[in-house]
């Protein structure tokens, strides 16, 4: 069920299509990933799910697999 | 004098205030930190900057940057006054301007949201305090980010420019496209857990 929010998060945030959100999706590869959308996506996630993210981790999450990493380690079940 | 040119004078000697960080005027004293910022291999090649960057070339910069009337640059500080980029409006007209030059310090780029406040306010001081119509902008033409970022803030592209042998996409942003609420949600949610995080 979070795995479907963080991925909602992960589309809406950086305005790509619901079906590109897989582990594989990273910051590198898409264009649309950009500084700003980063900041935008930390933002969305942390509001999402009542959630305060380390600056290590903000600046580690650099993929939707690390995301999902990321955010286990938070107490989210993913 | 003109409008635009006595506006510059005054606005070389106001800090722009943020919540995340602020615009501070360029003098003298951050020479030695933007020679850093400016020879950082990625900065080099997007702004397309071919020979290394000196304090020599920084001061005769200075110099000629004084004696203009169309320039205002800015280095941007977090809020403990620790620089981490710069930003700069120029070839400034009645009604349009450009922007350009933006430097985030990779050290800090992707745990603030530095590049997103130093153009946001620099947008919102152009069309609302300078009081132009519109900011063009031109980005290199393999720089994906930073076309990512121009097509956030609304700017459409208008055409294709060589400059210096390097091909660019020019951009082109009118006051009545600018909707900066989105941007500012963001920046306010990070400028709270910044405060919270301090507590």
């Amino acid at each position: 069920m979070s795995v479907e929010k963080l991925k909602q998060v992960f589309a809406v945030s950086l305005d790509v299509p619901l079906n590109k959100i897989v582990d594989e999706f990273r910051y590198n590869a898409v264009p649309q990933w950009d500084s700003i959308a980063h900041m935008a996506l930390i933002a969305a996630i942390e509001e999402t799910f009542d959630i305060l993210i380390e600056t290590e981790d903000v600046i580690d999450m650099s993929s939707f697999a690390k995301a999902r990493e990321i955010i286990a380690k938070y107490g989210i079940t993913i | 004098m003109t409008g635009i040119a006595s506006q510059v004078e005054k606005f070389r000697r106001i800090s722009i205030q943020g919540a995340c960080i602020d615009l501070v005027p360029y003098v003298p004293d951050y020479a030695l930190t933007v020679v850093r910022l400016r020879n950082l291999p990625d900065v080099r090649y997007f702004l397309n900057q071919e020979i290394e960057s000196t304090l020599d070339l920084q001061e005769t910069w200075y110099e000629n940057y004084a004696k203009r009337d169309d320039d205002i640059f800015w280095v941007l500080k977090d809020k403990s006054g620790i620089v981490v980029g710069c930003n700069r409006i120029y070839d400034m007209y009645p009604k349009v301007l450009e922007k350009g030059s933006l430097i985030v310090d990779p050290d800090f780029g992707r745990s603030l949201p530095i590049a997103l406040e130093a153009d946001l306010l620099a947008l919102q001081f152009a069309f609302f305090e300078i009081g132009v119509g519109t900011v063009i902008t031109r980005t290199r033409d393999d720089n994906i980010k930073m076309q990512s970022i121009n097509s956030r803030f609304g700017f459409k592209e208008t055409g294709q420019e060589i400059l210096r042998g390097v091909p660019y996409l020019v951009y082109s942003l009118t006051k009545e496209d600018f909707s900066p609420e989105p941007f500012e949600s963001i920046i306010k949610h990070w400028s709270r857990r910044n405060e919270r995080r301090k507590t």
